[in-house]
């Protein structure tokens, strides 16, 4: 469709970046931009959204379709989009606070759900655009430089809390390993279902804790050779999700990156809906003609016969 | 009689629905048109509900009434709480096996009532018991009372047929369905054609029909005159019997809704579940996604989201949900995305009365979300209203590009009425400024119109945000750029005040020279009609103005009816506290209404109680508040 | 393949590490002390940047900011365009421990 071969920077919009110099954020556009121009991405139909936050501005970074919702509600903005045009490919960025802070019941219900599409999380453990307090990633006892005193609540676990929620797709990444970051998003892509990505992202300016050198001593990648993620049989999903539990809480010195959990087997929200309604896939509700000559596609009779329920002659 | 009025009583869950839904069929069948409203506590089995409705065979009602000329009781509780409301030389269908039964020791009747009924019991030296309750009513009230054992009516049945263990609450139903069949006289065809609808075929329409039968042999022993609705006098033809729910189910469907997000609450829920009864609209290729959500702030987003796709969108909530959907609200006025709320009202504030009407959510719904963003609120005032009222707000949403609010309220949304078949080839599918295909140089909020043209996602590249934005759709905080947007998005409210013309935005019934008034919006409009014609007959002449829009406001009209009849002569009528309506009037067009009639119990403004205060003000009273309803 | 830094200040030094907003105040890595973008004199460690090292910062980091643009670089070839109108490049600030304190309400 595309006649031109898009390059990484025909994914990057022109409007000014102003991130602090040096966020964490910079890294994870700069994977979105080589992600989107690898897979060939058609940006009318490829759709970033975000919430509200440093994060949420994603948006307006990246060349495609963008939609900068509210906060904490990208996730249904999402839903409606992609679930009217199952043909998009939706992406969506999402704050720490914005997903597991005012919008964790969004974030539980998608995994319920298993719509086909990617959520990206910056987690930089802070709330940046209000200026640094406590998200719900930050540890107990951590005193991020904006906190009089150390954290009193405790952080939730972003992966296990993915895993049991039911995304097919759980993984982790670091904003400066774009690489890793660019081939994960790559491949949540690709996942059938609802993908969630965790992405260590320094906040330069609020978090003084989980600063680049923090992370860059502690992140290890997860090998093929004694990792396997993947479900292969109905069977198996109870312990690939223990396992992939398990793995996550190894947060201290060692933290782990790449691919927690992988189940193909579970089917989309999109195939749950085109089994009961079968043309749903081939014309979704945004493809639907709804008028004909400014009139209703319904007329007396075929009203008559779809809602003869109510009708009574006498 | 002119009308029929009755009462059908029972605890929740114990058929009661099954015996409104037969009989409304039924006498749609044979003619008469029906209102049925059904009151029903915030519970789900055991307490005390009823439905309330009036038959005629001369006009199709849009009114109720006390006093009844009916009540049929499937419980104890129910001739307790409803025996006064019968009229005299009406009929009460009662289980004289509980005849034993004190109102005292019934758990379910509330302190308040016990106290009344233990006043007036004492007051008329009558007994506790139910039974002595129904010779006093007999004897004393001129009240044909019409004692069954509902016990032996059933042992008899089971003699004909195998009674259904697990339906036995039906057969209970069916002895007030039977008993009323017989009493009124509906032909048996017609009772046939009810029992049809509810139960299609199988073993119960069978031993309802048996049954039917049985009652009636036992009725024919009761030599009371029969109350006689005389032949209908209605025009013959197609009619559509169904809640104000369905209508706006069935208005969203073929008004082209494909995507309808919600989250589950009284009373608007029964519209969403109508419409996935209905998913596939229309044959292969015509569906609708009813996506429930986990809140109605994912309700109000996901719909967002699909009318960013081209996906007609709408959702349906009542006060608490609407309360989380406000802020998605501003997010598509700011976004200029087409969006319909159906607002069902009930009692609030917070939790209220759930299963209560009201209209008290009206400056809730035209001043919701913060910011300043243009908005269209409609309100609709009868079934037939509901649905092309839907049909209108859909259409209104995309050619202005903007949320629109339709009132619904409790009262509407839950009664049952009959109403003539819509004719359907008038429905209009209007989408507005529609572009596609126009590449990089698509903006989608061009500058040159107060209508941005509108490509959907999938089919251009584009930017949505909430903060202000540049024609392009980025964020831009420029003074200028502001002040071009704003008013560019402001301007649309010119376009719609030009657009909906002024007699769109109220209806005026009654009295060309009126000597009185009456104010009123939504489900008020059929019993001031009603009270209308009561009045002209004590030699009143009235007049009923009807408010169909808030947003645009009909301000000529409402500044001409104050012009010519005075201000001295308006009443504000409204289910709730503050006259709300009377509020915006006041607002809008500077008058003042001094006098009103409200009522805030939850029940509906009944007819009786309407004509009465509406003559007490004009003897000079300036308020009135109605209580009428158990 | 080295790039060749033509004024020989601080800010053209590898072991540069700038404030992010001034540019001429900056950290010496060399030395481990704050400098104010001199003339260095004192110093005859200069380090220059190379190409394989802006190369390889596109590989792992996947950008570079340029302090005079205020912007992120995420293309090698934009890079170049700025360090030949001699744009101070960077992947690493200064530690301003107070900055967080200067920002006003912004959501
Ligand atoms: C309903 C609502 N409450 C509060 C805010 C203010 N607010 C803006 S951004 C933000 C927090 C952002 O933190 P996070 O989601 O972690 O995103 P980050 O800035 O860290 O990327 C808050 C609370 C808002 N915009 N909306
Ligand atoms: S405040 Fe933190 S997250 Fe926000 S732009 Fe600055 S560094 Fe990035
Ligand atoms: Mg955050
Ligand atoms: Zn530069």
């Amino acid at each position: 469709m595309e006649p031109k071969q898009l390059t990484a920077a025909d994914y990057r919009t022109d409007v000014w970046n102003d991130w602090c110099p040096g966020c964490g954020n910079f890294g994870i556009v700069a994977a979105m931009y080589q992600a989107l121009a690898e897979m060939k991405a058609d940006p009318a139909e490829t759709v970033v959204i975000s919430g509200i936050g440093c994060s949420g501005k994603t948006a307006h970074f990246v060349n495609t379709t963008g939609v900068h919702t509210l906060h904490g509600r990208s996730l249904p903005f999402a839903q409606g989009i992609k679930l009217s045009n199952p043909a998009l490919n939706v992406l969506i960025n999402a704050g720490d606070g914005d997903l597991l802070g005012i919008g964790l019941g969004h974030f539980v219900a998608l995994g319920r759900r298993n719509v086909d599409l990617v959520v990206m999380m910056h987690d930089n453990t802070v709330y940046a655009l209000t200026k640094g307090q406590a998200a719900p990633t930050l540890h107990r006892g951590e005193k991020p430089k904006a906190l009089n005193e150390p954290n009193i609540q405790d952080s939730v676990n972003p992966i296990a809390l993915a895993v049991t929620s039911g995304y097919t797709f759980v993984a982790r990444s670091y904003s400066s390993r774009i690489n890793h970051l660019k081939e994960t998003i790559k491949q949540a892509v690709r996942h059938k279902g609802s993908a969630f990505i965790d992405i260590l992202q320094p906040c330069v300016t609020f978090d003084d804790i989980h600063t680049y050198d923090y992370y860059n001593k502690r992140v290890y990648e997860l090998k093929a050779d004694d990792w396997n993620p993947i479900v292969k049989d109905e069977n198996e999903i109870q312990q690939k999700m223990m396992q992939a539990i398990a793995k996550s809480f190894e947060v201290d010195d060692r933290i782990p990156l790449g691919v927690f959990y992988e189940n193909p087997l579970t089917p989309t929200f999109e195939e749950r809906l085109s089994e009961k309604l079968p043309s749903y896939l081939g014309t979704p509700p945004s493809r639907e003609k709804i008028e004909k000559n400014g009139k209703t596609i319904v007329d007396g009779d075929k009203f008559v016969e779809i809602f003869s329920q109510f009708i009574v002659e006498y | 009689m002119e009308e029929l009025r009755y009462i059908l009583g029972g605890p929740q869950g114990g058929g009661l629905e099954t015996t409104s839904e037969v009989l409304s069929w039924s006498f749609a069948k044979s003619g008469y048109g029906i209102l049925s409203d059904r009151e029903y506590f915030s519970n789900i089995k055991g307490r005390h509900s009823y439905v309330h409705a009036t038959v005629s065979g001369t006009a199709i009602p849009f009114h109720l009434s006390y006093p009844v000329n009916l009540v049929g009781a499937m419980d104890a509780e129910t001739v307790f709480t409803h025996f006064q409301e019968i009229d005299k030389g009406g009929y009460l269908i009662y289980n004289k096996d509980e005849d034993n039964a004190k109102f005292d020791s019934i758990p379910s009747i509330e302190t308040e009532l016990k106290m009344r009924l233990n006043e007036f019991f004492k007051a008329n030296g009558i007994g506790r018991t139910l039974g002595e309750l129904a010779v006093y009513l007999a004897e004393k009230r001129q009240i044909n009372v019409v004692a069954l054992g509902y016990s032996s009516l059933l042992r008899e049945l089971q003699q004909e047929a195998s009674v259904i263990a697990a339906q036995a609450s039906r057969y209970v139903s069916s002895i007030l369905i039977g008993s009323i069949a017989s009493l009124v006289g509906l032909d048996s065809s017609s009772l046939a054609f009810g029992l049809e609808r509810r139960f299609r075929s199988g073993e119960m329409l069978e031993h309802n029909k048996i049954f039917s039968k049985i009652i009636a042999r036992h009725i024919q022993t009761f030599s009371y005159k029969r109350p006689n609705l005389g032949k209908s006098s209605l025009n013959r033809g197609k009619m559509v019997v169904a809640s104000g729910n369905d209508f706006v189910a069935m208005a969203k469907l073929v008004g082209g809704v494909r995507f309808q997000s919600y989250y589950p609450i009284t009373p608007a829920a029964d519209e969403s579940f109508t419409l996935e009864k209905y998913e596939k609209v229309g044959g292969d290729h015509d569906l609708i996604v009813v996506f429930q959500t986990e809140d109605e702030i994912a309700a109000v987003t996901s719909a967002i989201g699909a009318s960013l796709t081209g996906a007609r969108s709408a959702s349906a909530t009542s006060g608490p949900g609407f309360d989380l959907m406000t802020e998605g609200l501003g997010w598509a006025g700011i976004n200029e995305a087409p969006i319909l709320v159906t607002y069902y009202q009930r009692g609030g504030p917070s939790t209220g009365q759930p299963t209560r009407g009201s209209q008290s959510d009206l400056l809730s719904s035209v001043f919701a979300s913060h910011g300043e963003f243009p908005r269209i609120v409609l309100s609709s005032g009868d079934h037939s209203e509901a649905f092309w009222d839907t049909i209108d707000a859909l259409n209104f949403a995309e050619m202005f590009q903007t949320p629109v609010i339709h009132l619904v309220d409790k009262f509407l949304a839950n009664s049952i009425a009959s109403t003539p078949m819509p004719d359907v080839s008038k429905i209009q599918v209007q989408r507005g400024s529609l572009v596609k295909k126009v590449g990089d140089e698509y903006h989608r909020f061009d500058f040159s119109s107060s209508v941005s043209p509108r490509a959907f996602i999938g089919d251009e590249r584009m930017w949505y945000t909430g903060d202000e934005h540049n024609e392009i759709g980025h964020i831009d905080e420029d003074s200028e750029n502001r002040i071009k947007m704003m008013t560019k998005r402001m301007d649309k409210m010119n376009l719609i005040e030009k657009n909906i013309p002024e007699e769109r935005r109220y209806a005026l019934y009654g009295d060309k020279d009126p000597e009185i008034v009456l104010l009123g919006w939504g489900f008020i409009k059929g019993v001031a009609i009603k009270a209308l014609e009561q009045l002209r007959n004590e030699g009143i002449k009235a007049s009923y103005f009807h408010i169909r829009t808030f947003v645009p406001f009909p301000n000529e009209s409402v500044v001409s009816i104050f012009r010519n009849v005075g201000p001295e002569r308006v009443v504000d009528v409204e289910c709730n506290y503050e006259g709300q309506a009377g509020v915006l009037v006041r607002l809008n067009t500077g008058y003042q209404l001094k006098k009103r009639i409200v009522k805030f119990t939850g029940r509906p403004i009944y007819l009786n109680e309407l004509v009465e205060a509406t003559k007490r003000i004009l003897s000079g009273s300036s308020q009135e508040v109605l209580s009428l309803g158990a | 393949m080295y790039y060749i830094v033509m004024n020989m200040n601080c800010e053209d030094c590898g072991r540069y590490i700038p404030h992010s907003v001034y540019k001429y105040i900056g950290f010496c890595e060399e030395q481990g002390k704050v400098v104010f973008n001199e003339p260095p004199t004192n110093c005859d460690t200069v380090s220059k940047t190379t190409m394989d090292s802006l190369s390889s910062v596109f590989g792992s980091l996947g950008w570079v900011y340029c302090i005079d643009c205020k912007a992120p670089i995420f293309e090698m070839e934009e890079a170049v365009k700025h360090i030949a109108s001699h744009h101070l490049i960077t992947t690493r600030f200064m530690y301003d421990s107070v900055a967080a304190e200067e920002v006003g309400a912004v959501s």
